[in-house]
């Protein structure tokens, strides 16, 4: 999963600044404050929490020197409040709560660090197909493969919740609800074959024509992200 | 030590939404032009502007972004002070920066487009794309 990315880079930089954060930001309120962000951030993993308190102390210090007359108490007021600095930690490293609603479909997946798997758009667009297929020899499976696509749908971050109802009702409900009628109406009045063929060929045609939808939207939020 | 204050203006919920989600490519964006350390992008971002919240929350973002190697970093000694630690783009930032900047102007122009009065159709057909 995705948090392996972590795995080797930035590590050198906790310690790296430890050496010289250490000594001459020695100020009371400075190593409160750190301590502070240290406290609230504890739900991050140790490596990146030192790290983040690492990247504050570096900043602190480096500030402090360009800003001769500048005191700590007015660099601590700009870097801001510490659980603030800690709940965007939290955010960035997917391990927070809530992301805004809004701002996940920008910076979450972006991010692309939503924890749990998630399928591929081609496998959400081919199961309903599929059901459709296959549901012809053996109803059940048919059933299946309808309920595990719509399970999908609606988990898959490659569509707007609007967009997914509009896929679901098109590649599985419509579907669905045209089997039901032909089973009502149809057939116990005895259908021809070109009834038959007709309300076959339908049911594909929106099934297909759902899918090919879902295709042509499906947004790669995480395709953009590397290279 | 007293939080609060994250910045002198009061930012409305959409506008700091709005702000979150592109800051990481205005970050990027400064980059652009050689390598920096952390206080010099600070410093730009709050006088550009478009700093969202407390400048503090910039680190968060930036070891995402050199999780995600996005940016590499280096440090250099300083003639003043402490060495500073260098951001610079990979060439994988460098194409997130570049596919950002020609997605912006095409969200931007359909927002425009969105947003504008309806009253009277200009002639100016510059959203299309």
């Amino acid at each position: 999963m995705n948090t392996k990315k972590s795995q080797s880079v930035g590590n050198s930089a906790g310690n790296n600044t430890g050496n010289n954060a250490g000594n001459s930001t020695g100020s009371e309120l400075v190593r409160d404050y750190l301590a502070t962000v240290e406290r609230e951030a504890s739900a991050l993993p140790a490596e990146r929490r030192q790290e983040l308190v690492a990247d504050l102390a570096e900043h602190i210090e480096i500030a402090l020197a360009e800003r001769p007359g500048g005191s700590d108490r007015e660099i601590l007021r700009e870097l801001g409040d510490p659980r603030t600095i800690a709940a965007t930690a939290l955010q960035e490293s997917g391990f927070g709560p809530g992301v805004l609603p809004g701002a996940g479909a920008v910076t979450g997946a972006g991010a692309g660090e939503a924890p749990g798997r998630r399928s591929p758009a081609w496998l959400v667009v081919l199961l309903p197909v599929l059901a459709f297929g296959l549901g012809y020899l053996w109803v059940p499976l048919g059933f299946a493969l309808k309920v595990a696509g719509a399970v999908v749908l609606f988990r898959s971050r490659h569509w707007t919740k609007s967009q997914k109802w509009t896929g679901f009702g098109l590649t599985t409900l419509a579907p669905s609800l045209m089997n039901v009628a032909w089973f009502l109406f149809s057939y116990p009045n005895d259908p021809s074959q070109t009834e038959y063929w007709t309300a076959i060929v339908a049911v594909a045609v929106v099934t297909v024509a759902g899918a090919g939808w879902l295709w042509r939207v499906r947004s790669d939020a995480n395709a953009g992200q590397r290279q | 030590m007293e939080p609060g204050d994250p910045s002198n203006r009061t930012a409305s919920k959409a506008e700091s939404q709005l702000r979150k989600g592109v800051l990481e490519y205005c970050v990027l964006a400064l980059m652009r032009d050689g390598a920096r350390y952390g206080v010099e992008l600070l410093r730009e971002l709050e006088e550009t502007g478009a700093l969202a919240t407390s400048q503090g929350t910039v680190y968060p973002l930036l070891s995402r972004l050199r999780r995600d190697r996005l940016v590499d970093t280096t440090w250099q000694e300083s003639a003043s002070g402490p060495p500073r630690r260098y951001y610079e783009l990979t060439e994988a930032g460098r194409a997130a920066l570049a596919e950002f900047t020609g997605t912006w102007p095409v969200f931007r122009d359909a927002v425009d487009h969105l947003l504008a009065p309806k009253a009277q159709p200009q002639a100016s057909g510059e959203t299309g794309r």
